[in-house]
């Protein structure tokens, strides 16, 4: 019997679609399917009998693979600039001063004056190599403790600043891709060319994290030897820290939502002779959202007025790490505009679509604030 | 390849499959992706404007994708 709680979800950016990478990522999940389907081709002719069907054949085929996880701050970015197609980095202000020393490839920290650390940083000080990052947690776990990093080298006891990045996420033309891999007791297997048709975030103030659901196609899986990859998530971001900002002035009135990001998707329709697919067309992009709010301001009124307003939601969490969502130009949606009086205090659920602006660049913009020290 | 000047130092972009890492003077891109990194710079509130050029800063237009969205 084999226990799906050893299975292990990995992936790894590729640089040209389809062509396989090895995974340097391990996620964190839920839940997580990676399911090859392949087209029947029925031969159903009428050959002078009752029988329907003579002879099926297997046609093309695809992978569908499917993610749920809470939303760790570096991986999280990993599936925004999936969707929307772009990235933008830069160094981010500090996020920790310790105080610490380096041997080959081992740095420990004896003191923390501020922060935490965290696997993606970048660590500066007296004599300290520059571009050294911090690769994996040894017996540190932020604070105290020894570390791997980047870059081989020897520094006597000395102040170490780290720094992670901020990185902006806007929509492109084109998507990256990765390698998805599955790891599985029963049999490990890599999926190439994944790209992202669907992804959302869903955040309730009163039950924990963001959770983010995302959804994926990509080639048939092959066979493959499972990579071994550190866990390096970060703490998630939880639902009682959002803020939510209407028209630039934030309201406590948030309880619940979901934003939402839809991408259409194409197999390459071409015969190639395979049945696996050549090429994965992606299209255009559409942002949406329904929250639940306390019915503190008009939102039907808004509705009925066809009002556009900027609507941003942001999140936090204990080390500093950030997620913000903007969108510069929403209109409410007709179905979702609704009061609920069932509950003590009288609830709006609002639906919201994100329009294409010149201050986004599309429907929306996300900013991610983490530990992560170059651009996905 | 043309350079394209950030406002801070050692940005990165990426788009797509492709990364471009800057240095101190900015990002070099081929010329067939400078309009798309151009925009991305922008909205991330990169892309370096000499104010003394007297020109009113504009957003860039959407960008075609030369490249058939297979950078």
């Amino acid at each position: 019997m084999a226990l799906s709680n050893s299975v292990k979800a990995k992936f790894g950016k590729e640089s040209t679609w389809g062509t396989a990478v090895t995974p340097t990522v391990m996620l964190p999940f839920t839940t997580f399917t990676a399911d090859a389907e392949l087209d029947e081709i029925i031969d159903d002719a009428t050959r002078g009998d009752a029988s329907m069907d003579y002879a099926t054949y297997a046609g093309m085929g695809r992978s569908n693979v499917e993610i749920e996880s809470n939303a760790y701050p570096v991986e999280v970015g990993h599936f925004l600039y999936g969707i929307m197609g772009s990235s933008t980095y830069t160094a981010a202000s500090s996020q920790a001063v310790v105080t610490g020393s380096i041997a080959t490839t081992t740095l420990t920290v004896t003191a923390v004056t501020s922060g935490v650390l965290r696997t993606g940083q970048v660590l500066t000080g007296t004599g300290v190599t520059a571009g050294t990052t911090i690769t994996a947690y040894i017996s540190g776990q932020g604070g105290t403790g020894t570390y791997t990093v980047s870059a081989s080298q020897t520094v006597s006891s000395t102040t170490i600043t780290a720094a992670g990045g901020t990185h902006v996420i806007a929509v492109a033309n084109s998507v990256p891709s990765w390698t998805f891999q599955n790891d599985d007791p029963v049999q490990a297997r890599t999926i190439a060319g994944c790209q992202v048709s669907s992804f959302g975030i869903r955040f309730a103030r009163a039950e924990g994290m963001l959770t983010f659901n995302a959804k994926m196609m990509g080639k048939l899986p092959t066979t493959t030897t499972a990579t071994t990859i550190a866990d390096a998530s970060g703490k998630p971001f939880l639902g009682w820290t959002g803020v939510f900002t209407v028209a630039g002035v934030a309201t406590a009135s948030l309880i619940s939502g979901e934003l939402t990001w839809e991408r259409s998707q194409e197999a390459s329709p071409h015969a190639n002779n395979s049945q696996d697919m050549a090429r994965l067309d992606t299209g255009r992009i559409r942002y949406t959202g329904s929250m639940v709010l306390d019915a503190g301001s008009d939102q039907l009124a808004k509705y009925l007025a066809a009002t556009r307003e900027s609507v941003q939601v942001a999140f936090t969490n204990a080390d500093g790490d950030s997620i913000t969502v903007l969108s510069s130009d929403t209109s409410y949606l007709r179905e979702a505009t609704t009061r609920d009086m069932g509950a003590n205090a009288i609830r709006f659920n609002v639906g919201f679509r994100g329009v294409r602006n010149t201050t986004d660049g599309g429907p929306c913009k996300i900013t991610l604030v983490n530990g992560r020290s170059s651009a996905y | 390849m043309i350079l394209i000047e950030t406002v801070d130092e050692v940005v990165q972009v990426s788009i797509g499959a492709k990364t471009w890492i800057g240095h101190t003077g900015g990002i070099e891109v081929e010329e067939d992706h400078a309009a798309e990194v151009r925009n991305i710079l922008y909205l991330a509130g990169q892309l370096y404007i000499d104010e003394d050029d007297g020109d009113p800063v504009q957003p860039p237009a959407p960008v075609e994708d030369s490249s058939n969205g297979t950078l």
